[in-house]
C-alpha cells in the first residue's frame, strides 16, 4: 500500500522521540479522511475474504477520488471490480451477491447517482429482513461522498442524510473527521444488515491528529451513538458531517465572546443518538442544529420532534433554531455556493439569536 | 397459503405477502418487477466467487423485459461471464397491456444481444440444465 502521512509521521516520532519530553503529545499521528477510508477498506478486506469492492473507477483508476487506491493492486480482479456507469444495474449486482454470501462494498460515484439505483437500495437491501421475517441478512454497505462539494452544480451536491436516515431497515452514518471514517466504515463492514455510509469529498483531504488506537486494526465505533465533540454550558449545538466542523468553528469564536457552546457530532443518523442530544439540552437549555441539506423534512427537523417529545422540551428557554442549506438547487456560482451552505456566521447569528443576545 | 392470506405461520410470517416469500436458494418475490434480475445476477456473482458450481435462475415478465436495469444486468453478467439464466415467462400481456403496445421488440429471447437466448414455446416446459 502507499506510504501515508501517518508511517512519515511515525518514523520522525521514533527519530525526534529521544531528545524532547513533551515529543509523545507533539508528534500525534496526522490520518486523512481518505487514508482512513483506505485503512478501513483495506483491513476489512485482509480480514475477511468475502468483503468486496465495486463501483465505477474504484479499481485500475485507484478510485475516483482516490479513497480505494493501491487496493486493486493488492486484492485483484475479483475484490475489486470496476463498473461501468449502471448504478441500477450494479447496485442490484451488489445487493444479489450480499443475498448470496459475500460481503460488498458497493461505492457510488456521489450519493446523487445513488437516485438512479435508490429502488436497490430500499426495496431489495433495506426491506429484505423484514419482509423475510428474519430469514435473510443483506450485509451490504453502500458508500460515496455526499452533499455539496465545490462547484459542481445542482444535480451534484444534494445531500441524502434526510432521505436515506427516513427509511427503516437502513443504518445511516455520516462520519466527520478521521477517526469516524475509519471506525464508522468498518463498522458498516462488520454490520450484517445494510448500512448506507455518507462520506464527504470536501474533507477526504483534510488531516487530522489520531491516536495509536484509531490507528489499530480492529478499531471499530458504534453506529448509533453520537460524540461530544466539545463541552459547553449555554446552548447544544447539533450537527453531522461537514457541519461539525462550521460548528465548531462558530463555537471558538462564540467562546471569545463567553458563549461556551456543547458541540455534538451525530456520526450516525440513523439511529440517531436521541438520548445525547436529550441529556445535552436538559443541561444547556438551548438548541441550534446544523446542517448542509435542505431544511423541509431535514436532519434539523428530525431533532427538534424528538426533542419536543422528550423530557428536555420543558428544559428549553428558547425555540430551536435549524441552520440548513438554503432551500434553492445549489447553484453554480462560487459565491452563490457559499451564500447557500451554513457558514460560521450563520451558526453564530442563530447561536445568539437563540440566547436572545440579537434580534 | 398461510402467507398468502397473512397469517403469521406463513414463510415470511405474513409479513412479506404474495410478493415476498422466500426459502433456501429463493431470494424472492420481488414486487419491483425487473429489480430481481440485477439481484439475480448479483447472486450468479456470488456463486462464482465461492465456486459453487451453481448458477442463478432469474424470471421475469414481458412487461419487466423492457426495465433499463435488466440490460444492464446482461452488460455486467457477461462482462464478468456470469453463471445467470435470465427467463422471460411471456403470456402476451403486462397487466391490461398487450406485448405489441410495450415493447418494440417481442423477440425477448433476442434482448439479451450478446448474451444468447432461446425461444422455448411450451405451455409445460420441463428444461433439464447440467451445472458446469
Amino acid at each position: 500500500m502507499a506510504v501515508t502521512a501517518t508511517r512519515i509521521a511515525k518514523s520522525l516520532t521514533g527519530v525526534l522521540g529521544r531528545s524532547f519530553s513533551t515529543s509523545r503529545v507533539a508528534a500525534a499521528n496526522q490520518l486523512t479522511v481518505r487514508d482512513a477510508l483506505n485503512s478501513a477498506l483495506d483491513e476489512e478486506m485482509e480480514r475477511d475474504e468475502n468483503v468486496f469492492l465495486m463501483g465505477e473507477e474504484v479499481a485500475q483508476y485507484d478510485g475516483a477520488y482516490k479513497v480505494s487506491r493501491g487496493l486493486w493492486k493488492k486484492y485483484g480482479d475479483q475484490r475489486v471490480i470496476d463498473t461501468p456507469i449502471t448504478e441500477a444495474g450494479f447496485a442490484g449486482i451488489a445487493v444479489g451477491a450480499a443475498l448470496g454470501g459475500l460481503r460488498p462494498v458497493c461505492e457510488f460515484m456521489t450519493f446523487n447517482f445513488s437516485m438512479q439505483a435508490i429502488d436497490h437500495v430500499i426495496n431489495s437491501a433495506a426491506k429484505t429482513f423484514y419482509m423475510s421475517a428474519g430469514l435473510l441478512h443483506v450485509p451490504i454497505v453502500f458508500r460515496g461522498p455526499n452533499g455539496a462539494a465545490a462547484g459542481v452544480g445542482a444535480q451534484h451536491s444534494q445531500c441524502f442524510g434526510a432521505w436515506y436516515s427516513h427509511c427503516p431497515g437502513l443504518k445511516v452514518v455520516s462520519p466527520y473527521n478521521s477517526e469516524d471514517a475509519k471506525g464508522l466504515l468498518k463498522a458498516a463492514i462488520r454490520d450484517p444488515d445494510p448500512v448506507v455510509v455518507l462520506e464527504n469529498e470536501l474533507m477526504y483531504g483534510t488531516a487530522f491528529p489520531v491516536t495509536d488506537e484509531v490507528l489499530s486494526n480492529e478499531f471499530v465505533l458504534p453506529i448509533g451513538k453520537a460524540k461530544i465533540e466539545r463541552e459547553g454550558s449555554h446552548i447544544t449545538l447539533v450537527a453531522h458531517s461537514r457541519a461539525v466542523m462550521v460548528a465548531l468553528e462558530a463555537a471558538t469564536a462564540l467562546a471569545g465572546e463567553g458563549v461556551e457552546c456543547e458541540v455534538i457530532n451525530l456520526r450516525s443518523l440513523r439511529p440517531l443518538d436521541e438520548e445525547t442530544i436529550v441529556q445535552s439540552v436538559i443541561k444547556t437549555h438551548n438548541l441550534v442544529t446544523v446542517e448542509q441539506g435542505w431544511p423541509q423534512s431535514g436532519v434539523g427537523s428530525e431533532i427538534c420532534a424528538r426533542i419536543v417529545e422528550s423530557p428536555a422540551f420543558h428544559y428549553l428557554d428558547s425555540p430551536v433554531i435549524r441552520v440548513t442549506g438554503v432551500d434553492v438547487p445549489m447553484p453554480y456560482a462560487k459565491s452563490l455556493e457559499v451564500a447557500c451552505i451554513p457558514q460560521q456566521h450563520d451558526v453564530v447569528k442563530a447561536v445568539k439569536k437563540v440566547l436572545k443576545l440579537i434580534k | 397459503m398461510a402467507e398468502l392470506t397473512g397469517r403469521s405461520q406463513g414463510v415470511a410470517r405474513g409479513k412479506g405477502g404474495s410478493m415476498h416469500m422466500y426459502t433456501k436458494n429463493f431470494f424472492g418475490g420481488n414486487g419491483i418487477v425487473g429489480a430481481q434480475v440485477p439481484v439475480g445476477a448479483g447472486v450468479a456473482l456470488a456463486n462464482k466467487y465461492l465456486d459453487r458450481k451453481a448458477i442463478c435462475v432469474s424470471l421475469y415478465g414481458d412487461g419487466a423485459a423492457n426495465q433499463g436495469q435488466l440490460f444492464e444486468a446482461y452488460n455486467m453478467a457477461k462482462l464478468m461471464n456470469l453463471p445467470a439464466v435470465f427467463i422471460c415467462e411471456n403470456n402476451g400481456y403486462g397487466m391490461g397491456t398487450s406485448v405489441d403496445r410495450a415493447s418494440a421488440s417481442v423477440n425477448y429471447y433476442t434482448r439479451g444481444d450478446y448474451v444468447p437466448g432461446i425461444w422455448v414455446r411450451l405451455c409445460v416446459c420441463v428444461v433439464t440444465i447440467s451445472v458446469l
